[in-house]
């Protein structure tokens, strides 16, 4: 098992985290933004979740803090970026939730057809 | 207290660790957040700062070795009041000759002797987590600096 397995299954907060740093580098409100509009407003994470688990991906190498940032930017925002371990999680969990689906269709298929 | 200074004062509650690394962000979030999410938020850093004390800090950790050392020194009186009155009981059987005291004796002093190496064994587990957790709020503070 490679280090990007030992992670799986994701939760679902580092699973949308990574997920919203996947695009681009984003501070800690615009990480929430992202997940609330991923989710279609379903999922609103609160900056206690959010930092707790960055705390962890930042411990671990999934995510790290992205030293540039935009001229007259509020000095409190750090902005967050995903590092090559995060990405490859992200990528073993996407390709593990794909099987999940194909398993769910495969399974539910014949008793759609069976009416 | 201002809701934003209330916020403040929540996010300061928090462990000094995570506080230092994520305080002024989680303030900026809270100061950017549309008014009617606010509420929301205060419910949110009130969970987190239950999460960070009990879940994520060594503290509670120590204390738990804490009561289990003073747990041991306790059923090591009780072993020891045990071992005394069990030596007047087998001085006593001798005495009469009727029952098989040694045996009673080494019976007692085998479970006293388990229970006390399981307490010490489980002691000895929770301090070795939080010396990890320690190790981690350095490494954090090196960071930092």
């Amino acid at each position: 098992m490679n280090s990007a397995d030992s992670w799986l299954p994701l939760s679902p907060a580092v699973l949308h985290i990574l997920l919203a740093l996947a695009g681009e580098d984003r501070h800690g409100y615009a990480i929430i933004k992202e997940i609330a509009r991923q989710s279609g407003g379903r999922y609103k994470m609160g900056p206690g979740t959010l930092y707790d688990n960055l705390d962890k991906l930042l411990d671990h190498g999934l995510v790290e803090e992205q030293q540039r940032r935009p001229e007259e930017d509020d000095p409190r925002r750090k902005y967050y970026r995903l590092t090559r371990l995060g990405k490859s999680v992200l990528r073993a969990e996407a390709d593990r939730l794909d099987d999940v689906v194909k398993a769910a269709r495969a399974r539910l298929a014949p008793a759609r057809n069976g009416g | 207290m201002s809701g934003p200074g209330f916020y403040q004062f929540l996010v300061r509650l928090h462990p000094r660790t995570f506080r230092e690394r994520f305080g002024p962000e989680m303030v900026s979030v809270f100061d950017e957040a549309p008014a009617d999410g606010k509420l929301a938020l205060f419910a949110d850093c009130l969970v987190s700062l239950a999460r960070q004390w009990v879940l994520r800090s060594a503290l509670w950790i120590i204390a738990v070795a804490g009561l289990g050392a003073l747990a041991q020194m306790a059923l090591a009186g009780s072993a020891w009041r045990a071992v005394a009155l069990s030596t007047r009981l087998a001085d006593l059987w001798s005495a009469s000759r009727s029952l098989p005291a040694g045996g009673i004796f080494l019976l007692a002093a085998g479970i006293l002797t388990a229970i006390l190496l399981g307490v010490t064994i489980a002691a000895t587990l929770v301090s070795r987590r939080a010396v990890s957790g320690m190790h981690k709020s350095l490494r954090r503070a090196g960071v930092h600096k």
